[in-house]
């Protein structure tokens, strides 16, 4: 049985009856009355009463509400002309396009990288972990991550890459056009949207721990050039010291998202979200890819993998 | 014509305008309630779906957001605390139904032809551990991408996508093991 097809056929669900969506807006209600200072007396009654039962789970949901952690020092510059940022990413496309390799057939593709999580969500906020994938093209891989496990965790079954909410498989990503216009119009079909903004994310996540090729790597860049507002933040250092470029896309009251490529071979190098909350708070995530490529061995996984708690 | 204001738009605006998070409520309210009935039941659900948007409102100033902008991920992330908070409301002491991300299977739908399915899946995520197993339906039930999953279960986009090829690939191992035949039966 196909996991994919069972998940779709559990999936379904009655929807709510009116008189619940109906009951649920007016406890709502109440709440946005009173926090408008327009509550009545009885909805100041029934309100204690709601408290009172809400306090566990108020207490429960505090646990996934806010991020708090030092702001980093992210090299902020003045974005200057998306012009600038388009020539940029073509250029790196140009590079990346040149660059000898194709590996539809590897038996596995090898990523080093390091990254670092400051969040309030993570016991290890702030610290630089290493991190080694061995992502099978048809056998399963292997994955060294502190932030995950400790050891040599097995990742069972041939790998996937994921851009946004999908799961390609090595042959999918051969797949893929490598026009531009087609890749970008099925990009936007798999991930069902019609926003071009997702394309930003959706290419980072193809463009890093995965062996795209050299003309699919190009195609993934020009269409990070047609993504809306893509801004050229300049040179700078990536978190192991190397020099490169930084593209971003700012999200209104969210933060940013940022590539950094390397303008020789147009290799990803770097990729970087950092979220700002109302109060000045940061939260960021970074990770900096130190090198990957093909090999034909994977390490063997701990015989006591998967344990978590 | 300008656009709808996307989720976290309303969400700043209700912080001086309350009435602005009623938005919230007509946008999502379905989406939440599926949620809440794919994993308590109907009936359940129909009682937790305002607990879900009170405490959503009550918390609105502390909402974790994602790039995308949707409030989704963030609700659902509320509404898995309330799961399990009325899981443990109901369970015994040291039930087994205290699980961090359980899933009520009997509230799996129901029809005739989907009830053999869900036993299957329901044997094939017991392997999983909560959190993975909660990561998966998130993308798989809800939709959610990786790291819109991420922001409800508090993981990192790097870890979220790592586990999820990972219960995936185990859950469908599982699947792939030949069924054990009922004793006496050839």
């Amino acid at each position: 049985m196909n996991l994919d097809l069972l998940l779709r056929e559990t999936a379904g669900t009655a929807g709510p009856s009116t008189q619940a969506l109906a009951g649920a807006r007016d406890a709502l209600a109440i709440a946005i009355s009173e926090a408008s200072g327009r509550a009545a007396a009885v909805a100041h009654i029934r309100r204690r009463r709601h408290r009172a039962a809400m306090t566990a789970v108020l207490a429960a949901a505090a646990s996934v509400a806010l991020v708090v952690g030092p702001t980093l020092d992210l090299g902020d510059q003045p974005p200057r002309a998306t012009a600038d940022a388009v020539q940029a990413v073509l250029s790196a496309g140009e590079a990346a396009g040149q660059q000898p390799g194709g590996w539809p057939a590897a038996n596995y593709w090898y990523s080093l990288s390091e990254y670092q999580q400051v969040s309030h969500f993570t016991e290890r906020s702030g610290e630089t972990l290493r991190r080694e994938v061995w992502v099978g093209r048809t056998a399963s891989g292997a994955l060294m991550d502190p932030g995950v496990n400790e050891g040599t965790v097995p990742l069972d079954g041939p790998g996937t890459f994921s851009p946004g909410s999908l799961a390609l498989t090595w042959d999918d990503l051969y797949a893929l056009p490598t026009d531009p216009a087609q890749l970008e119009q099925e990009l936007l079909d798999l991930l069902n949207t019609d926003d071009r903004s997702r394309l930003f994310a959706a290419t980072a996540d193809l463009l890093s721990e995965s062996p795209a090729s050299p003309a699919l790597r190009k195609a993934l860049w020009q269409v990070v050039a047609q993504v809306p507002d893509v801004q050229l933040v300049g040179h700078v250092r990536d978190g192991a010291g190397r020099s490169g470029t930084a593209v971003q896309v700012v999200i209104p009251d969210f933060g940013h998202r940022r590539m950094i490529f390397n303008d020789q071979d147009g290799s990803l190098l770097e990729q970087e979200t950092v979220q700002r909350g109302d109060a000045g708070e940061t939260e960021s995530f970074r990770i900096t890819y130190l090198s990957q490529g093909p090999t034909e061995t994977a390490p063997t996984p701990d015989a006591a993998q998967p344990t978590e708690s | 014509v300008s656009p709808e204001p996307a989720d976290f738009d309303l969400l700043t605006q209700s912080h001086t305008r309350p009435e602005c998070f009623g938005v919230l409520y007509e946008r999502h309210a379905h989406a939440v309630f599926r949620y809440l009935a794919r994993r308590t039941g109907p009936a359940p659900a129909e009682d937790l779906l305002a607990d879900v948007f009170v405490v959503a409102f009550e918390t609105r100033f502390r909402a974790t957001r994602h790039e995308t902008r949707s409030c989704l991920p963030w609700l659902y992330g509320i509404a898995g605390n309330i799961v399990r908070s009325h899981r443990r409301s109901r369970a015994a002491p040291h039930s087994a139904n205290q699980d961090a991300y359980g899933v009520d299977w009997d509230a799996v739908d129901t029809r005739l032809d989907a009830a053999a399915r869900r036993s299957e899946l329901e044997h094939a995520l017991s392997t999983l551990t909560d959190v993975d197993r909660e990561l998966l339906l998130l993308v798989a039930w809800e939709g959610l991408s990786p790291s819109e999953a991420a922001v409800a279960l508090g993981l990192t986009p790097t870890a979220a996508r790592s586990r999820l090829h990972r219960a995936r690939a185990r859950a469908q191992a599982v699947l792939d093991q030949p069924c054990p035949t009922p004793e006496g039966v050839s």
